[in-house]
């Protein structure tokens, strides 16, 4: 065998692509839709009206800062966002372990939204970022995953580099079967290869203490012994601290204190208010630009009087507010959004094809072989599976009772179930040499259910037909689409022999 | 069936045999080159950040985190040049000289 440099990175492209790209898939998949969380939120939550300006009056923030206390004496880290051009209302959240949820309540009376518990956009944002893992074992998987991808990137462009612009141009969607899925690999891999390392890289960067800590793994690193367990209070013993509620004073009116963040930060708008015993801390809003900044005014809570601020400065500071600004997209710009959105959309199309791809090049040699015939299974369990899944989110949505017990979990079950009733059939499919049928299956019932989604948003008259018509239709409409493309991938599958 | 007939079948399925086996071998170099790569990378990579640890205190988390970005950039370029560069037998030797170095470096002047 000819061991050349092109041979190896073939080699490395295909096996780290392969497997790392049947999780990379969902992440990016996810996190494209994250892209707009709080507005398939709001879809989801068609009770809370949006027709408000993104200014709170003092009498929903002073309700605000009440429902706030209230979380606070269930034992939850409950915090404040303030209106914005994306979400003209006041959330009060805390983090239940997977997502930020919580009472939403008018920004004009402060009156709390009889909203639907729902996961919401949250859902997918926890599973882009952690896998539903949690902070440590999620994130860390993720970013080891992040790190595989840069790593099939590279090989990737090894590999092509000499063809990047006859890749660029040259799209046969008509062409034989494993002609055209290179092609859309190729394009799509070559015209968002910047988008692709941009978030790839941001996206690693923002965990990368997950997978390098700043400790020192050998013991001839270490330094003398840190200071810190000298300097941490000593351990109390036998004595009963006071419970919460009794320490935590009556909080100040929050708008001037707001007015006074805003004009020490030189911000527009602030974003985040969070409470602890004794001070309030106002953060300033990162919607108007690439930079993701966590400057704040800390206040005092007895009598609101500025304690300090903190706003970064430097260029390493800034570097970094952008790497994670690039990343997070909070920019209110809605056509940002869009790109940001068909980007991601594009990328998930190339690990699609990838996937795909890789199977077709071994199915001749391998095709009979068990290990083969389960990477076939998962593929399918993957690529129709999971947007079959995010449908059936949708549907559940519209159609559990509202006031059912644990709704939202049971959502998010319905999810899982559906996704794993999906990966076992098309393993059930591919075991016994029936792959192709368990595509067209699943493609039919995604169809349905896509096309189906508008059907079931009108019939559970969740929402006036005029209210906040873009976002609802927008919704209905892409989920159309998948519907529409999953059609006409059945439609061609059915013609294939099996 | 005569012997004669039998003979190139033979020889044929030999060779496949052979053949297969061979890519086998291959494949299972491929794969410990890959991982010496992938472990020398990180090694290298997490020198860095130590680098800036020793350098300019933990409590420096900007530093430390700036550290953290040009590793993480570094990383996948590393494994690909130690896998990469193996045609020439150089790719590792390069990796552990850079490894070696940094952790030398942060040895001598921290």
């Amino acid at each position: 065998m000819r061991e050349t440099f092109r041979v190896h990175m073939g080699w490395l492209h295909s096996w780290v692509g392969f497997l790392a790209g049947l999780v990379l898939t969902c992440i990016f998949a996810t996190g494209t839709l994250s892209v707009f969380d709080k507005e398939i939120t709001q879809w989801m939550q068609p009770e809370v009206t949006l027709d408000h300006p993104p200014a709170p009056t003092p009498l929903a923030l002073q309700r605000a800062a009440e429902t706030t206390m209230a979380e606070q004496e269930k034992d939850l880290f409950a915090f404040i966002t303030l209106p914005s051009l994306r979400d003209p209302v006041i959330r009060v959240l805390h983090y239940d372990g997977h997502e930020f949820i919580g009472p939403v309540l008018d920004p004009v009376d402060g009156h709390i939204f009889p909203a639907r518990a729902t996961a919401g956009g949250q859902f997918f944002y926890d599973f882009h970022f952690a896998l539903r893992n949690g902070p440590v074992v999620g994130c860390t998987i993720v970013t080891l995953l992040g790190v595989c991808l840069l790593v099939a990137v590279g090989s990737g462009i090894a590999i092509h580099i000499k063809a990047m612009w006859p890749d660029l141009i040259l799209f046969r969607p008509f062409g034989p079967r494993p002609r055209a899925w290179l092609d859309a690999h190729l394009v799509t891999g070559v015209l968002f290869l910047p988008f692709l390392i941009m978030m790839s890289y941001t996206g690693t960067v923002i965990r990368a203490r997950g997978i390098l800590p700043p400790h020192p793994f050998l013991p001839a690193q270490q330094t003398e012994a840190p200071p810190a367990a000298a300097a941490s209070p000593p351990a109390k013993t036998n004595v009963s601290a006071p419970p919460a509620s009794a320490i935590r004073p009556p909080t100040p009116p929050l708008g001037p204190l707001i007015a006074q963040a805003q004009q020490i930060l030189q911000a527009e708008r602030c974003e985040l208010i969070l409470f602890s015993p004794t001070q309030i801390r106002i953060f300033r809003s990162d919607d108007a630009s690439l930079f993701l900044t966590r400057d704040l005014v800390t206040f005092s809570r007895t009598d609101g009087h500025v304690i300090s601020s903190f706003i970064q400065k430097g260029a390493a500071a800034r570097t970094l507010e952008l790497l994670h600004g690039l990343h997070y997209a909070r920019f209110s710009s809605d056509l940002l959004r869009w790109l940001y959105f068909l980007s991601g959309l594009a990328c998930t199309v190339l690990m699609g094809s990838g996937l795909v791809l890789f199977l077709m090049k071994r199915r001749k040699a391998s095709g009979q072989k068990i290990l083969f015939r389960t990477a076939e299974g998962l593929t399918i369990g993957l690529l129709v599976g999971l947007p079959l899944a995010i449908t059936g989110l949708f549907w559940a949505n519209r159609l559990l009772p509202l006031s059912m017990n644990a709704r939202m979990e049971a959502e998010i079950q319905v999810f899982f179930m559906l996704w794993a009733f999906s990966a076992l059939h098309g393993l059930i499919c591919a075991l016994r040499n029936t792959a192709y049928s368990g595509w067209r299956a699943q493609l039919v019932v995604l169809a349905f259910m896509a096309l189906g989604l508008p059907v079931v948003d009108g019939l559970t008259h969740s929402h006036g037909w005029l209210q906040d018509a873009g976002r609802y239709y927008t919704l209905d409409a892409l989920v159309m689409l998948t519907g529409l493309a999953a059609l006409i991938v059945f439609q061609k599958l059915r013609r294939q022999p099996s | 069936m005569p012997d004669t007939a039998r003979k190139p079948f033979a020889r044929h399925t030999a060779a496949a045999v052979s053949r297969q086996s061979e890519k086998r071998r291959a494949v299972y170099r491929r794969m410990a080159w890959l991982a010496a790569a992938t472990v020398l990378a990180y090694l290298m990579a997490h020198f860095l950040v130590m680098h800036a640890v020793l350098g300019n205190g933990p409590e420096n988390r900007l530093a430390t985190t700036m550290a953290e970005a040009v590793a993480i950039a570094l990383l996948p370029l590393l494994i690909l040049l130690g896998y990469g560069a193996r045609t020439h037998a150089w790719g590792l030797w390069v990796l552990l000289v850079l490894c070696g170095g940094m952790a030398l470096y942060n040895r001598i002047a921290p």
